[in-house]
């Protein structure tokens, strides 16, 4: 399997992943675990605040996953089963730590403002970005080591919706239901953070 | 007639086909006229694309993988000898 695939179609695919696991097949298992482990780490460890407990977090969904993978009835996509289970329990964790659960919509906005004159006009053109194409940029990585870097340290808010709606492509009602925000608070932090990779991109394409 | 700043904030909700009949006519007729929001759109697409491959390369190059699907697949293995029940703390159907 070319190992980009990883993630196509996966929708097509829950259906085979949940027989296979029923049937105790490693390779499923592995393939959703390749496909969700790292978005997993990054959304709970946005929701903890804490990079090694996200990890932890992510490693006792896993295992529930296991053992109630029979109970998924196939109601919601099985992504989204996989990130409420995880939601649920790094905000369990975050209130024994008698912390609260809320995440900070109030992340700053970045300096899209510096871009444009007294007119709202742009100052500068921005550039073509001729050169970028997903494939070029898979071939050198270092664009992508940019992204990645970026995403990491985008606020946990935008982080965590950037990763739920932009790369696991989870349906929007999802989304806020899993972070516990307004659709109109989703579409803001999710807006601000594809805007800050763009910068962080533009800074390095031009 | 929409400036450059308004439409940047708009962006997203232009590529995501999540705005009005009339609010999408006006963008398009500024884009039409404004060669810096045409950039700036197309920089946001190709943004976005790089953002969902970017979990595709992350997912694929992840060398700890192999041995955490160890661990996990040994623990479950261990549970489910001991126990052979479902995990009651985790009953989380699916809506």
């Amino acid at each position: 399997m070319n190992e980009i695939s990883l993630m196509s179609d996966h929708t097509e695919n829950d259906a085979e992943i949940l027989r296979a696991l029923a049937n105790g097949e490693r390779s499923a298992f592995e393939a959703l675990y390749r496909r969700h482990n790292t978005s997993m780490v990054r959304v709970a460890s946005a929701i903890l605040r804490n990079h090694a407990s996200g990890e932890e977090v992510a490693h006792e969904t896993w295992i529930a996953v296991l053992r109630n993978i029979n109970g998924f009835e196939g109601r919601s996509s099985l992504a989204g089963w996989i990130f409420t289970i995880l939601s649920n329990r790094a905000k369990t964790r975050v209130k024994r730590d008698g912390r609260t659960v809320a995440l900070d919509i109030s992340d700053q906005e970045n300096n899209a403002d510096e871009a444009f004159d007294a007119r709202g006009s742009w100052k500068n053109l921005p550039d073509l970005w001729d050169e970028i194409t997903p494939e070029r940029v898979i071939a050198g990585r270092q664009i992508m080591e940019h992204v990645a870097q970026t995403i990491e340290d985008l606020p946990p808010a935008q982080r965590a919706v950037l990763v739920l709606r932009g790369q696991q492509e989870l349906e929007a009602q999802e989304v806020c239901e899993i972070l516990d925000i307004t659709e109109g608070n989703m579409r803001i932090l999710l807006h601000r953070a594809r805007r800050s990779v763009r910068n962080a991109i533009d800074a390095v394409a031009g | 007639m929409l400036s450059c700043r308004e439409l940047s904030d708009q962006a997203d909700g232009f590529l995501d086909k999540e705005m009005s009949f009339a609010k999408r006519m006006q963008v398009r007729l500024h884009l039409m006229m404004c060669s810096g929001c045409n950039r700036f759109v197309n920089q946001m697409r190709v943004t976005r694309s790089l953002i969902s491959t970017e979990a595709r390369v992350e997912a694929a190059h992840n060398s700890a993988d192999d041995a955490n699907i160890d661990s996990i697949l040994a623990e479950f293995d261990a549970l489910k000898q001991s126990s052979g029940q479902n995990d009651p703390a985790a009953q989380t159907k699916d809506k």
